[in-house]
């Protein structure tokens, strides 16, 4: 099951985010090529002909792409240690539909809230906080969206968390004040390892949006 | 065995996914039809709260919603004639090819959805979208699964039949057998398996749905065509 692993990556992408925590927990050694998404590397466009995306898990020479099927891949492939999905299949299918909601109203309205103004960014904006409402909902009482333990729901989720202050900031929302319980479950996924060192500082990722939002977005 | 049943809606092609998942596993279910587009029933309202959508599968009690979710659960719950691979990295490439369909998915919405120029983007894209089929995921094999469908298959049936219904209603054809011979031989294979040829709507009636909902998603726009 070992064997040469390298990530495709790039540092601020919550998908790819997702693998490094993933691979983490399973305390999987690999070596991680940051790409330039203006200037792909042959190695990405071999890698992933077909979306030409990060991240892409380069396992024994043979690419793996699509964020959360690696996760299901790393998963199934070092099953000896900290399992990220439930064994029950029942919770598996819940925590399926967590992470694919995550990845379709939770993703897509968080890109309109920065990557848009006016109306457009009012509709975002709205459908966002709506989105982790929803979420809210779903974790409950629970530490973890997975329950006791840390999960593929959390995993999926908490790389999102490191965007935040961008979305605040250029959505001018305040996303404590709307789901203070998101904030609270944020802050515990952030006390494990994994997660503290995988998820970058969320000034820097201000940085970075500001600046790609110049690209969606005259001012 | 704990009761099996499935919410469903007859001309839906999500719908069919999960009977095909149920009858290929030779699971018994007892099948409930939606009355969309009227109201949504209590009981879907209530099994699926945040989509509100079909198909819903409810297995013991407990509701599965989102096809593709429900085809895993099916997978995992009845192993017997499985319709993954079992080996690790050749399941990432049978979901990763899932996933491109659905990825792909709103371009075959703008193509039903739109008239003039919209829709000839989408036309041009869904043709893109069929070459990377036949050449990358298909290849020179009979089903994408291989010898014998698999969840992929599934997965695309409703381009095996549903989409010819939308050309029709449209009145644009897309997928020309001579342009795809090779996704076009795996349309008619797949419509010949026993279990995908005995649960399919009524062809017409399928038809009919389709320039129904047509009419009703464009009759807003300008210069539409029927």
């Amino acid at each position: 099951m070992a064997g040469e692993v390298v990530l495709l990556d790039f540092w601020p992408s919550m998908f790819a985010m997702r693998v490094r925590i993933a691979l983490a927990e399973k305390g999987i050694r690999y070596e991680s090529k940051e790409e330039d998404l203006s200037n792909k590397s042959p190695l990405l466009l071999e890698m992933n002909p077909i979306n030409k995306q990060i991240p892409v898990l380069i396992h024994n020479g043979k690419p793996v792409c699509e964020s959360l099927i690696i996760v299901q891949y790393i998963d199934e492939v070092w099953n000896d240690k900290s399992p990220l999905l439930p064994s029950d299949p029942y919770q598996r299918a819940q925590a399926r539909f967590w992470a694919d909601f995550v990845d379709n109203k939770v993703s897509g309205a968080a890109k309109k809230v920065w990557s848009t103004k006016g109306e457009e960014q009012e509709a975002g904006k709205k459908e966002f906080l709506e989105a982790l409402k929803t979420m809210e909902g779903e974790l409950g009482d629970k530490p973890y969206f997975g329950g006791e333990t840390f999960g593929y729901v959390d995993l999926s989720f908490i790389t999102f968390y490191s965007w935040f202050h961008a979305y605040e900031v250029l959505g001018n929302i305040n996303i404590e004040a709307e789901c203070p319980k998101i904030i609270t479950w944020a802050k515990r996924c952030m006390q494990k390892e994994a997660v503290a060192k995988t998820l970058p500082d969320q000034k820097k990722v201000y940085e970075f949006v500001v600046q790609l939002r110049k690209m969606f977005v005259s001012e | 065995m704990e009761e099996v049943k499935l919410l469903g809606f007859w001309p839906s092609p999500f719908s069919h996914r999960v009977i095909w998942a149920l009858k290929l596993k030779g699971v018994k279910y007892d099948y409930l039809e939606e009355d969309l587009p009227n109201e949504k029933s209590q009981l879907l309202l209530q099994y699926n709260p945040v989509h509100k959508k079909i198909p819903v599968l409810v297995h013991g009690g407990k509701p599965i919603v989102e096809s593709l979710v429900i085809l895993e659960y099916i997978e995992e719950t009845w192993p017997e004639n499985p319709l993954l691979p079992k080996d690790a990295y050749a399941r990432a490439l049978a979901r990763f090819w899932i996933q491109f369909g659905l990825q792909k998915a709103p371009i075959f919405h703008a193509f039903f959805q739109t008239t003039g120029e919209e829709q000839e983007k989408a036309i041009k894209e869904a043709q893109e979208v069929f070459k990377i089929l036949e050449e990358k995921a298909l290849g020179n094999k009979k089903f994408f699964s291989g010898d014998s469908i698999g969840m992929v298959d599934i997965a695309y049936g409703w381009l095996a039949y549903w989409f010819s219904g939308m050309e029709e209603a449209v009145g644009v054809k897309v997928l020309n057998p001579r342009t795809f011979p090779r996704l076009d031989s795996w349309i008619q294979d797949f419509k010949e398996v026993p279990v995908i040829k005995e649960n399919l709507p009524d062809y017409a009636n399928m038809v009919t749905y389709m320039k129904f909902m047509r009419e009703k998603l464009t009759s807003h726009l300008p210069c539409h065509n029927h």
